[in-house]
């Protein structure tokens, strides 16, 4: 892969003894094949972008038509005009402000919580002898087996009795519940790797459990927290079948079913959806941007040494 | 996963003594989901020994459903196949894919948050449109057919989602298309977690690339690996929603799975009680396929 | 699919299954009278999306109510989607919507049987709607539940440009409609076009008009009630009827979706579409007089017309705390004034006001579309899945693409079809 070409540019290890003058040919060969490296590198990678990119390209630029436009031309046609008015109508329209508060309000705190409790279960599973731990983490994973649909009424019926049915609170606790078994697995996967030496320095240092979790593993699972901070957004955020079963009024609904909504009985307004669409993607996309700064790693690791 | 040195055996990774809290630790999110997750669950598969139309009572008839499944419905078996098919392909391919983009991106260099962040897009924008757009692009005069055309491979053209043939590997394009960019995500953040000095201790003696991914990048990555082939196989067998919108499992059934085979005994026969037996065996599938995998893993790398 | 199993009965496991899930299903059953009614904003469910002329004549009529002063009205928009699946629970629900939308035929019969829907027979009492629309609001045990306030057609739309040019001649009768059919096909357009990748349902239409034209709305409402089977010689004499048309429809058929369909015609590469008047909305709205449609075409003389006329309106949920209000919002949307009110709002040129003594004037089509379906002397029919349930129209959907596909012979088609109608039916 590319990343020996990457290396190839980095400076010799020191230590490897090389006459002076056949430093410089080597210097330079490796100069050259740097530039072609990261030529096919960016040339690979592109192309691979631009390919994945295209179905989203074509929303956008659907996004940017007007009704009539596709209508005549079908969906996948380069606009006849480039309008704004499919935002300003898909936002009124579907009253994605109100919405979109209402993702958020789901998202970021069932985010939160996930990532908080799976990865004090993980910790707890990996770093100690709990009896039965595996059995415990398997049953968590058999959890997530199930699918949403097989759910969906038991938990209409939880939400009516609890007296929680149409408020964004029930969405928050199921959609918390459901993901622990995943996420403590895949934290639980991550966590596994770290050396019982950290952990057993912070111990004769006196730390207790809590502080070997907050300041020993967890750093050291930044990056698996990032990814899973950034895919567990995405899911909850995009969720829609939860959302519809267990809320009723429209002013309670979510962005997914927000969008939804703009879809007739017999016909949809493609370019109004499709402007929703992008508007609805944005908070997983920055969201997403943000968290790619975390996928750091590797380098704490070698503080073991 | 970070060993540098061979491991004594004796060595152990976890701390002899498990104080109290640790307890605690995990009892409160198991308790969390046993509420939220597995008592839904408990009903939702009693659900499965009655007959129940969503409206009026429902009426209690033992194994019934199950005997039906099992000996009386031609649909199911087609469907097994084609959630098998969907398994090994869609399951393989994202976790090649994913793992080479994963490679190919996985350097913090300049413009690879760009890369990055198209290649995970798919899972961020709703389905309801991006498969309106997979739908255009496999229409019989879409795109796809277009560039065929252009190329001179006229006779690969098809009418992709409308032939029990290809309708099924159609779906699997646009399914992929979403799932890589997930996959690669957990990928980087995995070798992301390898120790470099690895790789640089090894480079100095001189292995290739292919050696060092075969006998550095892959051990190392063993325990994502079976995270991610978990998770995909967890998916396979969810995988519905990409399906409903391009082809509700059709033509014909081709492309049916058993999660969309559960959806429509649901909502559109109403037969909820036979849905959830549907739903009790896809879930038996992924614990009996994950399960076994997982317990034989463990086993393996001789965790205590 | 499948066939239903003699029940083995597990006692203890029905004992408990019964006990556990006594909390957790609904019964749905009559509701004891209530007396007053709860306070707060009425509710009315809607399945009619945001700016449609639907949502915005709903709008206008709960807007008119509200300045009355009887009692408030809040329209709640769900997806459309959503509602057909969720419909159940909304029903069952201790505190359920109170106003739903929905369409006259089977389910809403269904939902009264079950004793989900408010008996409305005192709103009917002053009601002047015609005697089909009142036999189609009324529940097995003779009471009415339903409140039209729209119907519509089904017809042959076409491009009128696409036709003159093939010199095509629009038809009324069966032979006429076939040398339509060729002058199309000569011209280098495909005559018939229809989308069944992604709208199975709309060979539906097909079929429903082949059997009401070729047999007649009492056999068609049979075969649909399960009182004739789907292998009888009538609806094999429905397909050889069909047959004579069968090379002129679009053989990328299966592979197209709804959309592309509608754009083929726009562009002339179809020639015509049988679909409800609902179709207009995707074609573009600019150009709609460029667009016209027939009846279809008569085939027997001797056979009663039967005409389709699906028709929408509105339901009182039976468990509703606000029974009184819900009926006086429900009579005053059965009225004509409200109903004009409606029709003002929505100025498409796709719907018929239910109520006979409402005074606007109708759009060319609607005139057309009303004409039609009042020459119906034999009977107005819903549509395949509103007549049936959504369940029977899955199996049509698999038998009629299968025929249009040619995937396998009649014989087989129509036994299998009928197998799984039984099997629908059973569960």
């Amino acid at each position: 892969m590319t990343t020996t070409i990457n290396d190839a540019a980095a400076p010799l290890p020191s230590d490897t003894p090389t006459p002076a003058t056949a430093t410089k040919p080597r210097e330079g060969r490796s100069r050259w094949r740097s530039r072609i490296g990261t030529t096919s590198f960016h040339t690979v990678a592109i192309t691979l972008s631009a390919l994945w990119f295209f179905p989203i390209f074509l929303v956008l630029l659907n996004s940017f038509r007007t009704n009539s436009d596709v209508l005549r031309n079908g969906v996948a046609a380069w606009p006849e005009a480039f309008v704004f008015d499919s935002y300003v109508t898909a936002w009124v329209n579907a009253e994605m402000g109100r919405a979109m508060v209402n993702s958020l309000i789901i998202t970021i705190p069932v985010v939160v919580l996930t990532l908080l409790l799976s990865s004090l279960a993980a910790f707890g599973l990996s770093r100690y002898r709990i009896p039965f731990r595996r059995t415990l983490l398997l049953v968590m994973l058999a959890g997530n087996l199930l699918p949403a649909q097989l759910m969906l009424i038991p938990w209409l019926k939880i939400a009516e009795s609890s007296g929680l049915y149409d408020t964004l609170l029930i969405v928050i606790l199921i959609q918390t519940a459901s993901g622990l078994g995943f996420y403590t697995f895949i934290l639980y996967g991550f966590m596994r790797a770290i050396p019982v030496e950290l952990q057993d320095a912070a111990s004769i240092d006196g730390a207790g459990v809590l502080r070997t979790y907050w300041q020993i593993i967890l750093p050291l699972t930044r990056p698996a927290l990032a990814a899973l901070g950034a895919l567990a957004f995405t899911w909850v955020f995009n969720d829609l079948l939860l959302a519809i079963t267990v809320l009723r009024t429209s002013s309670q609904f979510p962005i997914t079913a927000a969008v939804l909504s703009l879809l007739g009985e017999f016909s949809a307004e493609w370019n109004l959806i499709a402007a929703a669409t992008v508007i609805a993607a944005i908070p997983c996309v920055i969201v997403f941007l943000m968290f790619q700064k975390h996928f750091v790693g590797g380098l704490a690791l070698g503080a073991v040494k | 996963m970070t060993q540098i040195a061979p491991r004594a055996k004796t060595n152990r990774r976890r701390a002899f003594f498990t104080p109290p809290v640790v307890f605690a630790l995990v009892l409160i999110p198991f308790t969390i989901e046993a509420v939220g997750v597995f008592y839904p669950a408990i009903q939702g598969i009693l659900l499965s020994f009655v007959r129940w139309n969503g409206i009026g009572v429902a009426e209690p008839v033992g194994f019934d459903n199950y005997v039906r499944l099992f000996t009386n419905d031609i649909v199911l078996y087609g469907a097994l196949g084609n959630t098998a098919i969907w398994l090994v392909l869609f399951g393989g391919i994202s976790f090649a894919m994913g793992l080479a983009i994963a490679l190919l991106l996985q350097a913090d260099r300049r413009g690879v948050s760009v890369y990055r962040t198209a290649i995970f897009l798919p899972m961020v924008f709703s389905l309801v449109v991006t498969a309106v757009m997979w739908t255009a692009i496999f229409q019989p005069r879409g795109i796809l057919n277009d560039f065929l055309n252009a190329v001179g491979l006229e006779d690969w053209t098809r009418i992709w989602l409308g032939d029990p043939d290809t309708a099924l590997y159609a779906v699997i394009v646009a399914a992929l298309w979403r799932q890589i960019g997930y996959v690669m995500v957990l990928f980087i953040a995995g070798l992301k977690a390898i120790d470099p000095t690895l790789h640089e201790a090894a480079r100095v003696d001189g292995a290739n690339v292919f050696q060092r991914f075969r006998y550095i990048t892959m051990p190392q990555l063993r325990g994502v690996n079976l995270v991610i082939i978990s998770l995909l196989v967890i998916d396979s067998l969810r995988s519905f929603d990409i399906i409903w919108a391009m082809t509700r499992g059709g033509p014909f059934g081709s492309s049916e799975l058993l999660s969309t085979y559960m959806f429509s005994t649901a909502f559109t026969d109403r037969q909820l009680g036979y849905a959830s037996a549907i739903a009790v065996v896809i879930f038996l599938l992924a614990v009996g396929v994950i399960i076994s995998y997982l317990i034989r893993a463990f086993s393996e790398t001789k965790e205590d | 699919m499948t066939r239903r199993h003699r029940s083995a009965v597990v006692l203890g496991m029905a004992g408990t299954v019964t006990l556990l899930l006594a909390g957790c299903l609904g019964t749905g059953t009559g509701t004891t009278p209530v007396e007053e009614d709860a306070e707060g904003p009425l509710t009315v469910q809607s399945r009619l999306a945001g700016d449609s002329g639907d949502a915005v004549a709903l709008q206008a009529v709960v807007d008119a109510f509200n300045a009355k002063g009887g009692g408030q009205v809040e329209i709640n928009t769900v997806p459309n989607e959503t509602f057909r699946d969720q419909l159940p629970s909304y029903l069952t629900a201790s505190n359920p919507p109170d106003v739903l939308t929905l369409y006259g035929g089977s389910l809403t019969r269904e939902l009264a049987d079950e004793g989900l829907l408010l008996d409305l027979s005192d709103v009917w009492e002053g009601a002047e709607f015609s005697d089909g629309l009142r036999a189609l609001s009324t529940d097995s045990s003779g009471n009415q539940v339903f409140i039209p306030t729209s119907y519509y057609w089904l017809g042959v739309y076409y491009k009128k440009s696409t036709w003159e040019a093939a010199g095509a001649e629009v038809p009324t009768t069966w032979e006429e409609f076939l040398t339509a059919s060729e002058a199309l096909q000569a011209n280098g357009v495909v005559p018939i076009g229809i989308a069944l990748g992604d709208a199975p349902w709309l060979a539906s239409a097909w079929f429903d008009y082949l059997n009401l034209r070729v047999n007649g709305a009492d056999f068609h409402i049979d075969v649909l009630a399960g009182d004739e089977s789907f292998d009888d010689p009538r609806i094999e004499a429905v397909f050889e009827k069909w047959d004579d048309v069968l090379p002129y429809f679009d053989p990328e058929a299966p592979g197209i979706a709804f959309g592309q369909a509608a754009t083929d015609l726009t562009q002339g590469r179809t020639g015509m579409f049988l679909a409800g008047s609902w179709l207009t909305f995707s074609l573009p709205p600019e150009s709609l007089d460029e667009y016209d449609y027939f009846q279809f075409p008569i085939i027997d003389d001797s056979v009663p017309l039967a005409e389709e006329g699906p028709t929408d309106g509105f339901v009182g949920a039976a468990n509703t705390d606000q029974p009184k209000l819900t009926k006086e919002f429900l009579a005053y949307l059965a009225s004509a004034e409200a109903q004009q009110l409606m029709f003002e709002a929505n100025p498409n040129d796709t719907l018929i006001p239910a109520n006979p003594n409402v005074d606007v004037e109708l759009g060319p089509d609607a005139i057309k579309g009303q004409a039609i379906l009042e020459s119906a002397v034999g009977g107005v029919t819903q549509f395949f899945n509103r007549d049936s349930s959504d369940a029977l129209q899955a199996t049509a959907d698999q038998a009629l693409t299968q025929y249009l596909a040619g995937a396998k012979s009649l014989s087989d088609i129509l036994a299998e079809w009928q197998s799984e109608a039984e099997r629908v039916r059973a569960g």
